[in-house]
């Protein structure tokens, strides 16, 4: 395995961060952070951050801290310590170096992929803890710049991508007509009302990976489904501007997402493999407008796969020959509890299915997730450096004869990838769809 | 023959011999010239910074950057730009096969011309041929119009090409191929060869055909091309059928040296081979790394067909 990348021993330069704080004065940050305290601060968190023990349990389950030999200030009691701990302790009385550190923390060095949560005798949900600092960092202005980037789109457009209309509607007719040639009769539904489906995907796909939208409508062809995607903004799934702390847009774009639906009525909404969209949908999204439960139902890729699998609507050819490994997503598996029905499809649809160690719910994250790969190049030695752990569990994957890693998540896939590349590891990455496409019989 | 010509270059070096062709074409035809280089290509999610697909550099995308870089490309075609009549210059972020593609549907153009990377001592050459080897590969397999790839130096002017070379296998995608190097070779007046390779390797795998069974399946293909295809060429006679047995792309390319090619045309099956995939294994990719002359990949009949009058 390849050199780990040494630990920053200072901050990295971001033009979010390093701009954001040089306007802040110690009257405006408590001011602020004080009115947050009031108005969000309510008795979760003080729950959390008094009843934490600093037992150490989540030192142990979190991959950052694992990878720099147990440092505590990677374990995410650790990290509490140093960012919303200090911000309730001093009721807001911190400095900008304060600001800029936490952010630092809470922006790059947790994925809220929750799995300390899941280790912690008391429940102390870190995540949470770690948006809300975040929140505290937005309500500032100091996020990173990337990241914020992206919120901006999001704010503007209601995609992530600065997608225009009618390039969003040209790439799904550019689909279309490439996928006919291989399936006779196919169409991509635009505004059907009264489908059974709406198909949704993430800013990037119409942009980059305009193929994954190929690959969908292929499997909804072959299994004769009722669907269609939108032709007007609320098309896009995704949502950074949750990542950032920024709630408000959060609930202007997940809005956006359901009316869509709504307005054309139909039964459910089918989203693409993205994991942290589909926590915005079906998780804080929703909450945040006020819907205990997402107001459309709300599937994800997996589950549609598996579903498709079971009522036999997707008859597969053959089966994926080389041998694989499943990663678990954080947000479709400790978060909706998908790793089983993932498990399925992937035993259908491939020879070889070899088990990384841990897995399921206890999966190490790929640490793109949370928004921190969307922080963007500046964040990348730390993610990387960060996650030596992941490397080690794919390299034993690999040894244990794995040549390709699925992955059903768009930021596993842009994490996993720089940590296979930078470690050497010369794994092959996969979405399940990728696999599905090439197995299943074409009509 | 071509209204709309789409040359896609990288603006270094390594498309110098494709720009010439791209410009030649264009003054030939009367067409419109559109000149497109993608800057780079944007991190997951999006960010005003982009990785320069030439450089390998972290580049701030913005108006101000697309503006100098269109002026980085005038500077460097200056030369051809002087007499071009209609060109548009067009540079944007994305991965590149799909700006490509992009491009190419949106103005619905006749001809895609790229550049290919062959030498390993060019600066700058493993980037360029990850980059753009891959690229070549995709928009070959995916455009609806022909695409010329030019690698090497095409000194001779592509009206005074003398001999075409059309290399089949007889599938739908070959008879697009057929279309588009007859109705060149008919345009500049030149020889057209029609050609094909008995693939010994895959038909008798693991035993040794006897030279019997193959002249009597040579036979069978040279009859097989004069059906499917002389026919189709009416008056025009400056052809010739040969076959050959062997491994079919080193065939052709051996024949297309032998004979001094100009021009050779195939067909790249759609999807059979994932050029992620493929290290070295695509018939493209060694075709166009190994051949002397421009190649011509024609996979689709939309911009080629023979209507009845132009037969």
């Amino acid at each position: 395995m390849s050199q780990v990348i040494a630990k920053q021993s200072k901050p990295l330069p971001d033009a979010g961060l390093d701009k954001g704080v040089e306007g802040l004065t110690p009257e405006k940050i408590a001011k602020t952070l004080q009115a947050m305290l009031k108005a969000e601060g309510g008795a979760r968190l003080a729950a959390y951050v008094n009843t934490c023990a600093h037992c150490g349990l989540c030192a142990q389950a979190c991959h950052f801290c694992l990878s720099h030999d147990m440092d505590p200030a990677y374990s995410p009691a650790g990290k509490v310590k140093n960012t919303i701990a200090q911000v309730v302790k001093k009721k807001g009385k911190v400095d900008a170096g304060f600001i800029r550190e936490a952010a630092r923390i809470a922006y790059t060095e947790c994925n809220l992929c929750k799995r300390c949560a899941m280790y912690c005798p008391f429940g102390v949900d870190v995540a949470y803890l770690m948006l809300v600092m975040r929140r505290m960092c937005h309500k500032l202005g100091v996020t990173p710049q990337y990241i914020q980037d992206t919120a901006h789109s999001h704010s503007v457009t209601a995609n992530q991508m600065w997608v225009k209309q009618d390039e969003w509607v040209d790439t799904l007719f550019w689909q279309e007509e490439e996928a006919r040639e291989e399936f006779e009769g196919l169409r991509i539904p635009l505004e059907k009302e009264g489908a059974q489906i709406m198909y949704s995907v993430i800013g990037p796909e119409p942009k980059f990976r305009a193929q994954l939208i190929y690959q969908a409508a292929a499997l909804f062809h072959a299994a004769g489904l009722d669907w269609t995607m939108p032709a007007t903004p609320g098309w896009d799934n995704s949502d950074m501007a949750m990542y950032t702390g920024d709630n408000e847009i959060m609930g202007r774009i997940k809005r956006a997402h359901y009316e869509t639906a709504m307005r054309l009525r139909v039964q459910k909404i089918v989203m693409g493999e993205c994991g942290h969209a589909f926590r915005s949908v079906h998780d804080m999204g929703n909450r945040w407008l006020g819907y205990k439960s997402s107001p459309v139902q709300v599937v994800h890729a997996l589950e549609f796969y598996w579903e498709l699998l079971r009522d036999g609507k997707l008859k597969l050819a053959k089966k994926y020959e080389k041998p694989v490994t499943l990663h678990d997503p954080c947000n479709v598996v400790r978060g909706r509890g998908l790793h089983e029905m993932a498990r399925d499809v992937v035993r259908a649809s491939c020879q070889t299915f070899i088990e990384m160690t841990p897995n399921r719910e206890h999966n190490y994250c790929c640490a793109a997730g949370g928004g921190v790969i969307n922080c963007g190049p500046p964040h990348k030695p730390t993610r990387v450096a960060g996650n030596r752990v992941k490397a080690e569990q794919l390299f034993r994957a690999k040894a244990d004869g794995a040549q390709v890693v699925i992955a059903p998540c768009h930021n596993c896939h842009g994490g996993l990838e720089d940590i296979i590349h930078s470690y050497g590891l010369n794994l092959e990455l996969k979405f399940l769809g990728d696999i599905l496409y090439e197995c299943m019989e074409k009509p | 023959m071509f209204t709309k010509i789409l040359f896609a270059t990288s603006g270094s070096p390594t498309c110098d011999n494709a720009a010439k062709v791209a410009f030649e074409l264009a003054d030939k035809y009367n067409a419109k010239l559109l000149l497109l280089h993608v800057v780079g290509s944007p991190s997951r999610g999006f960010s005003p910074y982009v990785v320069d697909n030439r450089t390998g550099e972290e580049v701030s995308y913005d108006p101000e950057y697309v503006e100098w870089v269109k002026e980085e490309l005038k500077t460097t075609y200056a030369k051809q730009l002087e007499k071009a009549r209609d060109v548009t210059i067009e540079a944007r972020a994305g991965v590149p096969h799909n700006e490509i593609m992009r491009l190419a549907r949106q103005e619905d153009v006749d001809l895609i011309v790229v550049g290919a990377h062959t030498r390993s001592e060019d600066p700058g050459a493993s980037r360029y041929r990850a980059v753009a080897g891959n690229t070549m590969q995709k928009v070959a397999q995916r455009a609806r119009c022909p695409v010329l790839i030019v690698n090497r130096p095409c000194e001779t002017c592509f009206w005074y090409f003398s001999n075409i070379v059309f290399g089949t296998d007889f599938s739908k995608a070959a008879d697009s191929a057929f279309a588009f190097a007859y109705k060149m070779a008919k345009s500049i007046g030149c020889k057209l060869y029609l050609f094909h390779a008995l693939d010994i390797s895959a038909l008798y795998a693991g035993k040794t055909p006897d030279q019997g069974s193959i002249e009597k399946s040579i036979k069978e293909a040279t009859g097989k091309i004069r059906a499917i295809y002389v026919d189709r060429m009416e008056d025009f006679d400056n052809y010739e059928i040969v076959v050959r047995e062997g491994i079919p792309y080193v065939e052709i390319l051996k024949f297309a040296r032998e004979k001094s090619g100009d021009l050779l045309v195939m067909a790249h099956h759609t999807r059979d081979i994932d050029p992620d995939e493929a290290e070295l294994g695509s018939t493209v990719e060694q075709v166009v790394m190994r051949s002397a002359c421009p190649v011509a990949s024609v996979n689709r009949p939309d911009k080629v067909a023979l209507d009845e009058k132009a037969g």
